[in-house]
């Protein structure tokens, strides 16, 4: 049993508004799906390490610079709902 | 022109030729789309102009045709960027979003002169399993508009069984090719995991997402993926790939080992006992068979539908209303990306990035999160040990029964998810598995799924070959 709390903490870990029917709504959803997949505890994994990839490394690059510095830059900010002079634009983060 | 019995083999033959011109191909099948699209909802976006100016230009008297796939008409799951373009993944959170590149494999079919008609339709962010959670409405089933054509890569699918185009691309994290593939009676391939570049796929979950061909023919799947695969120096996870000797030869009957998992039974009795004729047909070919015990598979469909959302909840993360896409205002930060997140995603979405926040939240980590990934191991171990004792492929099921009705799942996530039942394993292991038609039940395709060992991608193409000529 996952409670409306335990819904209403996990919908702001991940930044999603809930309503009232919402929170009843998603607490049936998730209890449903949770009480299928908690059936993993039974599969005997004791000598099984977690997965790391399908293959074992990858030949990694240098991290270098796009082009030229701010090649990308208007077409990046473009695409924000709110900019200014080249920047994107948010509400201040902290409070005054 | 009868578009209907065409493949992209066929209609390549014929440009060259000069049997009839590269406008008049894709006029034809833009005529079929007016007709019929309406109906079926296949497309996101049709880019009609652009395609009929390259088709010109292709129709000039000295131009030589320089690839299978020059002049061919081509859907593009939504999530897959063109440059340009909107790329919604089927998502009001990016319903006015343009690329401002191309994708490595959309660059990669371009110069080989493929032609895009448009941007397929798809479950919002491929979170879905019928082609219902789109955005832009559901896809239907061209065989049977009351049932569902399959998810996520539904608008390929739909599109290809429609004879809107010759060739797609879809995406496949858990079956989002192979299940449309199968329910609408074409054919759908995932490639090998770091097989095809991934840049510009809109992410889902990493480490099981999987750019791959969708076509009508398993000629066809071999060469869209002979022209998409290989290294690209834009996504460091793919590697090099041996190039595909086309077309797809089959393989001598004697020299095929299959193998079949005796513990994964497939409970609707009609669909059991078409398998079971398969088999007995291979087998009087002389097509050997070994019956293999994988203890872990049972465990696939719910270690995907662990790992798979906690991928989401940390992938979707971007989505704040802040740096493109869907914006709601309000009157803070916090409470714009909480606004912004709740309008811009749909039901579906939302379910799996707040399971994926629990899952990874403090408490519940190891209990769900490290337990998936160490059966994970287990199961790559399981089919790694199966290849290795000499078999050439697995055959099973694509899906559990054919395409179900329209809504009959919506409202019960959990009946959706195990549609994806025997999709999932092959995601998790990273390995080559294709979907072919094979059999109906009431009218409606049934599909038989090949997987292959790691990176054999050509050698199940060439068992499907193979299969195809006996059954």
């Amino acid at each position: 049993m996952i409670s409306k709390e335990k819904i209403k903490h996990i919908a702001k870990l991940s930044r999603i508004h809930l309503t009232k029917k919402d929170i009843k709504k998603y607490q049936n959803r998730i209890e449903e799906i949770l009480g299928y997949i908690k059936k993993i505890k039974k599969a005997d994994t004791k000598n099984s390490k977690p997965f790391k990839g399908v293959v074992d490394s990858f030949d990694l690059r240098k991290d270098k610079a796009y082009k030229k510095e701010g090649a990308l830059t208007k077409k990046l900010v473009d695409q924000a709902p709110e900019k200014k002079d080249n920047l994107i634009k948010t509400k201040p983060i902290f409070k005054k | 022109m009868n578009i209907d019995n065409l493949t992209i083999t066929k209609a390549h033959k014929g440009l060259k030729n000069k049997d009839f011109s590269c406008q008049e191909l894709i006029k034809e099948f833009f005529k079929k789309i007016k007709k019929k699209e309406p109906d079926i909802n296949s497309f996101i976006n049709l880019f009609k102009d652009k395609a009929l100016k390259q088709a010109e230009k292709k129709d000039q008297k000295s131009y030589k045709y320089k690839s299978f796939l020059d002049g061919i008409p081509f859907i593009i799951k939504d999530n897959i960027l063109v440059k340009g373009n909107l790329c919604t993944a089927g998502s009001k959170m990016l319903k006015d979003y343009k690329a401002s590149y191309n994708a490595s494999v959309v660059e990669k079919l371009k110069k080989a002169g493929a032609i895009i008609l448009g941007k397929g339709n798809m479950d919002e962010f491929a979170c879905g399993s019928s082609g219902e959670t789109s955005f832009f409405g559901p896809t239907k089933n061209p065989l049977n508009e009351k049932k569902v054509p399959g998810g996520s890569s539904s608008g390929p699918a739909a599109a290809l069984a429609s004879h809107f185009v010759l060739g797609g691309l879809g995406s496949d994290t858990g079956g989002s090719i192979r299940e449309p593939a199968s329910f609408c009676g074409v054919y759908g391939l995932k490639p090998s995991y770091n097989r095809v570049s991934r840049f510009g796929l809109i992410a889902m979950a990493s480490s099981l997402d999987q750019i791959g061909p969708m076509a009508l023919s398993i000629d066809d799947l071999g060469i869209i993926l002979s022209y998409i695969q290989d290294k690209d120096k834009k996504d460091l996870t793919s590697l090099k790939s041996d190039p595909i000797d086309l077309p797809i030869e089959p393989l001598k009957f004697k020299q095929i080992t299959l193998g079949v998992c005796k513990n994964f039974p497939i409970k609707n009795k009609k669909q059991k006992k078409i398998f079971e004729n398969t088999i007995s047909k291979l087998k009087n070919k002389g097509i050997k068979f070994v019956e293999l015990s994988l203890d872990y598979i049972k465990y696939a469909l719910e270690a995907y539908y662990i790992l798979m959302p906690a991928e989401i909840s940390s992938n979707l993360a971007r989505y704040d209303g802040i740096k493109y896409g869907f914006r709601k205002e309000s009157k803070d930060l916090l409470d714009i990306y909480k606004k912004t997140r709740s309008q811009g995603f749909g039901g579906e979405v939302k379910t799996r990035i707040m399971l994926g926040s629990f899952i990874l939240s403090h408490g519940y980590y190891d209990k769900y999160y490290t337990q998936a990934q160490k059966i994970r191991s287990l199961i790559k171990k399981e089919f790694q040990k199966a290849f290795s004792k000499g078999i050439d492929g697995l055959i099973l099921p694509t899906t559990p029964g054919p395409a179900f009705s329209l809504k009959e799942k919506t409202k019960k996530p959990l009946d959706m998810y195990l549609s994806d039942i025997y999709t999932v394993p092959a995601n998790l292991a990273g390995l080559p598995a294709l979907t072919m038609p094979n059999g109906q039940i009431n009218d409606l395709p049934l599909g038989l799924q090949v997987i292959g060992d790691y990176f054999e991608d050509e050698k199940i193409l060439k068992i499907a070959k193979t299969i195809k000529k006996i059954i």
